[in-house]
């Protein structure tokens, strides 16, 4: 491979200076990567386990989550390159050597436009999954308020209170309907006797279906609304964690770029090691010979 | 395909058993107020002789049983927000008169006046005119 030019390289170098501030709009570029989810009366309706599925699964079949397995596969290509050509460095000397640094600049600063990217991605990712577990939660709990605010849960109470008041007696109206003359109980009395027993079988099967199943955190069965303040919590956490990254990689921009300026340094000063010889001058006192002889 | 299929059938067919078992639990409430009106009916009525006064709300009482403890038992009454259902459950004593009196001890018609405070000493005080 011919060597580049120091001309060439130069410019290089004075691209990977231009890494930081690149890397900062490299977001607003990116395309055809969207999520946009919604939570949507459907999905609402389903449990919240199954509301989580539901959600990653749109996810996983998104352009970004397509984007960012592309983004992954390319990085990983990346590091691979990296930690070879790191390798090399240390077995060559001179302008090979500066040939495979000016290459490393560069591969690093593309890796950090890819992680960059990526790093955006899944923080808006991260966004997306808050605002659609957020509307989840807020319709949930204002179905849930309507049921506790409303007169239908008054009605039901009185009900309740009502029939726990109505079996307190049934046994002395039954014998009211007997003294009455009535020996034989009505058809609904006994329909209703037969049926109540196999009514608690349905209702109990229906309690114990996995379908009906309540979620469960850390092996204990958890209410609809914790599980998704649970979850709320995990994308907390993601996007505290997605911040430090993001730190780190504003630190290994800097880093890069300090690369690239060393590295152009080099090139137009040579070595740190080569410390440069002053010019000698002709002085008076070397010539004092050639006109004293 | 086939799931989803036969899920939306067997959601289709929950929803429309919802419904009309809705209907029918207001329908039981409405007959109730029929039975209790009937037997409030025939327990003023001058016409009837004590026997088939005494005949008929039997009949109507035995009923009024079996209606009162079908609205009590239907957990899906509730659920209306009808002035009947409302109504209804306002006053335990006027709408369950058949067990409100049992646990009185006395007679649904004499449970109703008393419900309404009817007592001879408010009759006697009562005047006769035009409201």
């Amino acid at each position: 491979m011919k060597a580049p030019t120091y001309v060439k390289k130069r410019n290089t170098v004075k691209h990977a200076l231009c890494v930081v501030p690149a890397l900062m709009l490299l977001s607003s570029f990116a395309v055809a990567s969207e999520w946009q989810p919604e939570a949507s009366d459907r999905l609402i309706k389903l449990p919240a386990n199954i509301i989580e599925k539901r959600v990653e699964q749109d996810f996983n079949a998104s352009p970004m989550a397509k984007r960012l397995a592309d983004l992954d596969s390319q990085m990983s290509d990346k590091t691979s390159r990296i930690a070879m050509l790191q390798n090399d460095l240390n077995s060559v000397s001179g302008e090979a050597k500066v040939n495979i640094e000016y290459e490393l600049v560069q591969q690093k600063s593309d890796y950090l436009d890819l992680l960059q990217e990526s790093h955006d991605l899944r923080k808006e990712a991260s966004v997306q999954k808050q605002h659609v577990y957020q509307d989840i939660l807020q319709q949930f709990r204002n179905q849930y308020g309507k049921v506790q605010n409303t007169e239908r849960l008054q009605l039901q109470q009185k009900q309740q209170t009502a029939l726990a008041r109505m079996e307190q007696v049934m046994e002395q109206v039954d014998q009211n309907l007997m003294h009455a003359g009535f020996s034989e109980t009505s058809p609904y009395a006994d329909e209703y006797a037969q049926n109540v027993s196999q009514i608690t079988q349905l209702k109990d099967a229906i309690a114990r279906h996995k379908a009906n199943a309540s979620p469960m955190l850390n092996g204990a069965e958890v209410s609809s609304e914790e599980y998704l303040r649970q979850l709320l919590l995990d994308i907390s956490m993601h996007q505290s964690l997605l911040d430090q990254e993001g730190l780190m990689l504003s630190y290994m921009a800097r880093l890069v770029a300090l690369d690239a300026q060393e590295l152009e340094y080099q090139i137009a000063y040579g070595d740190d090691g080569e410390v440069s010889t002053p010019r000698r001058v002709n002085k008076a006192s070397d010539a004092v010979d050639l006109f004293t002889l | 395909m086939f799931t989803q299929k036969i899920l939306k059938s067997v959601l289709l067919t929950s929803v429309l058993l919802t419904g009309a078992a809705s209907a029918d639990s207001l329908f039981s409430l409405e007959n109730l107020e029929r039975e209790r009106a009937s037997l409030i009916s025939t327990m003023s009525d001058p016409a009837l002789s004590m026997d088939e006064r005494q005949r008929k709300a039997k009949m109507i009482y035995r009923r009024m049983v079996d209606i009162e403890r079908m609205v009590l038992r239907d957990e899906r009454i509730a659920s209306s927000d009808k002035l009947i259902v409302k109504k209804a459950f306002a006053n335990y004593d006027l709408t369950f008169l058949a067990h409100a009196s049992a646990e009185s001890e006395r007679d649904p018609y004499s449970h109703w006046l008393y419900a309404l405070n009817i007592t001879p000493e408010t009759i006697s005080r009562s005047n006769v005119g035009v409201r």
